[in-house]
């Protein structure tokens, strides 16, 4: 990953996240966000990894225009208010710039054990309860014969 | 036995009767009834292998290791939809819902009348479809586990006089964990990678994982082998080489990688049909927010249907997601998306998909490489009248139960209240309105047919230009089912079993006279 993108990456995840005026939410991990997407990049496809550098570059060179430097040499104030005029953006492309410029950010932020536990789901519990009950096709009895199909099917059953 | 990819550490040879191409729901099909029989199987995967030690209840994790590109795999068109594909051993079965459906007595009347599939009639067909749902414990979901969500949304829908359901899965003593997606974490769901790959390893069976196959070595016009390579175990970097020697090959790479390598090698496709005619279910999700907390993710993600307008070619199913599963599609950013996100206890949360509709897409090789493939498909006429209406519908029905909001794909009304929903219906639909939509169950690029011409395989899933090949995985199914493919899936390939087994005591006989 080029340095600008990774930076860039780094400064728009609490930006994108919003997390500072929602109490009680974790703090935001912007090294997360570009481990996060090295790791995804090198499962992507290479267009997919072009495409999401291009996005990062393309915000610098709003952000150049717009403010006079790149986007993780502005002031946070700055960086917010030129966020903020991107949110106010219609249209499919500007929002699908915007969705892939929010994956890592967002992709590494609710994977996390502690948002994800304030938010109800509590992963380590579950973690644990499946780890003692494995299910084993062997010994149980065989579950009633339904068969289900939402509708008319190949056997000719009729809907429910 | 499964091999994992550590131990092999050069290039490697192998004979064997029957050389599978894929270990989803029709290649570890196929795997298991012939290793049952008494055949030499081996099983070539591209994915890794994962236990259920492996399943962290983490969709990033799921997405990266177990999905092809990263869950990344993308229809080029209007709109553009991800078509999320496993990549693990079992393949989509593995990261699936498990929702198993018969296909509707409608869809194999036009097999028969459009394909000429005469041969593959509803006794055989309910025969099949009867085994497979015993052997993966096949039954409606336990409203005590699914989930007050889809419980909830069934509700709102039956008020309303639509008709619907529990959906029955392949689940047993399912605790509803929410996350069938990104796999199983006690094994309840019986994807393949439990079930039939553990059966036919035990029936002595191999299955070589991260093995990418490049080429079915044809040779008179009989396939005799193939030809692949080992990949890294993390990256999809090349290494050892592998060639095996087989009388048969079965190649079940699903919709998308089976005509991707047919196409890059130039083979069966006198026809011109492979890699055409694909289907699709394009979706769309909805959220609501609802007044009191609906427990997400517990519950099963898609756990009742309504099937109202299943004719009309509309299934809405659902419905749990974690809460990274909905923040993904959230229409908002910064301080919007952090407090929309604040709800996620009370999101009522479902699905709908076209389940049968008019737009057909295409797979082709990557000109740039032709290892990968590209998709084009474009959401067509009334279909796109039909998608807004689906979104409509999934919005009424939260509305009924006094939802006070409900996102929506359409980038003009990302989030619609209660009094915007008559506005809505107004509205024109249009194909480019719609963002972050997902697409399942490719079929039909290899497609099943009586007439050579117009087909690329026989009924028994041999190839009409390549004797000893066979194709069995979603590619042959020759229209949209209707309802989730996995269970006509297994069922064609227990089928097609049949045509292979008969094919090797053939070759057999045909030795022997020599």
């Amino acid at each position: 990953m080029l340095r600008i993108v990774e930076e860039t990456v780094k400064a728009v995840t609490p930006h994108i996240l919003g997390i500072e005026a929602v109490e009680g939410m974790p703090e935001p991990d912007p090294r997360a966000s570009v481990d996060f997407m090295n790791e995804w990049l090198a499962k992507s496809i290479p267009e997919f990894g072009i495409l999401n550098t291009i996005v990062f570059l393309a915000l610098n060179l709003y952000s150049l225009v717009r403010k006079g430097h790149t986007f993780p040499r502005l002031e946070h104030g700055t960086q917010a208010d030129l966020m903020e005029g991107l949110y106010k953006a219609k249209g499919i492309v500007p929002l699908e710039f915007l969705t892939l410029l929010a994956s890592p950010a967002i992709t590494s932020y609710y994977s996390r054990v502690d948002v994800q536990e304030l938010l109800g789901f509590d992963v380590t519990a579950l973690r644990e309860e499946a780890r003692q009950r494995e299910v084993t096709r062997d010994g149980g009895p065989l579950p009633p014969r339904d068969t289900a199909a939402g509708s008319e099917n190949a056997t000719g059953e009729e809907k429910e | 036995m499964i091999h994992p990819r550590e131990e092999i550490t050069g290039d490697l040879k192998l004979s064997t009767e029957v050389a599978v191409i894929g270990s989803g729901a029709g290649g570890a099909t196929i795997a298991k009834e012939l290793s049952e029989a008494g055949r030499k199987v081996v099983i070539l995967e591209a994915g890794r292998h994962f236990t259920r030690e492996d399943f962290n209840f983490q969709m990033d994790n799921a997405f990266i290791n177990m999905y092809w590109y990263g869950g990344q795999v993308l229809t080029m068109g209007t709109p553009m939809f991800v078509l999320p594909q496993g990549k693990t051993v079992g393949g989509t079965t593995t990261i699936n819902s498990g929702t198993c459906l018969r296909m509707p007595h409608r869809v194999l009347k036009r097999w028969h009348v459009d394909h000429g599939l005469w041969e593959i009639t509803e006794e055989e067909m309910g025969l099949y479809y009867g085994a497979v749902e015993e052997y993966l414990f096949v039954q409606k979901g336990d409203p005590e586990v699914i989930g007050r969500n889809a419980l909830l949304f069934l509700e709102g829908a039956q008020k309303l006089g639509l008709s619907g359901g529990i959906l029955p899965r392949n689940a047993k003593d399912c605790e509803g964990y929410g996350v069938c997606a990104f796999g199983c974490p006690s094994g309840a769901k019986q994807s393949a990678n439990v079930s039939y790959i553990p059966d036919a390893v035990k029936a002595g069976c191999d299955v070589y994982t991260r093995c990418m196959v490049d080429e079915v070595v044809v040779r008179g016009g009989r396939a005799v082998g193939v030809k692949g390579r080992f990949l890294d175990t993390v990256r999809d970097v090349p290494g050892p080489n592998l060639e095996v020697e087989a009388e048969v090959v079965v190649l079940a790479a699903g919709a998308l990688q089976s005509p991707r390598m047919l196409l890059a090698q130039k083979i069966c496709n006198s026809s011109g049909q492979v890699g055409r005619n694909l289907t699709i279910h394009p979706c769309s999700g909805s959220v609501a927010v609802m007044d009191e907390k609906l427990g997400n993710p517990k519950g099963v993600p898609q756990a009742t249907y309504v099937d109202e307008f299943a004719d009309d070619g509309i299934m809405l199913e659902g419905g749990t997601l974690p809460p990274l599963g909905v923040a993904m599609g959230v229409p908002y950013k910064g301080r919007r998306l952090a407090e929309y996100m604040r709800n996620y206890p009370y999101f009522g949360i479902f699905g709908g998909m076209l389940s049968e509709h008019c737009s057909t897409g295409r797979v082709i090789p990557n000109p740039r490489d032709r290892r990968r493939h590209l998709i084009s498909y474009n959401l067509r006429g009334e279909d796109t009248a039909k998608f807004k209406f689906m979104v409509e519908l999934m919005a009424e029905i939260w509305f009924s139960l006094g939802a006070r909001s409900v996102l929506s794909p359409c980038v003009s009304l990302p989030e619609m209240r209660p009094s915007d929903l008559a506005t809505f219906k107004k509205q024109k639909a249009k194909a480019a309105d719609w963002l972050g939509v997902s697409a399942y169950h490719p079929l039909g690029t290899c497609r099943m047919g009586a007439a050579p011409e117009q087909s690329v395989v026989k009924h028994t899933g041999e190839t009409w230009d390549t004797e000893n090949l066979f194709i069995c995985d979603g590619s042959i199914v020759p229209t949209s089912l209707g309802v989730n493919p996995q269970l006509t899936i297994f069922s064609l390939a227990m089928r097609c079993a049949g045509f292979v087994d008969d094919r090797l005591e053939q070759l057999a006989g045909h030795s022997a006279v020599k």
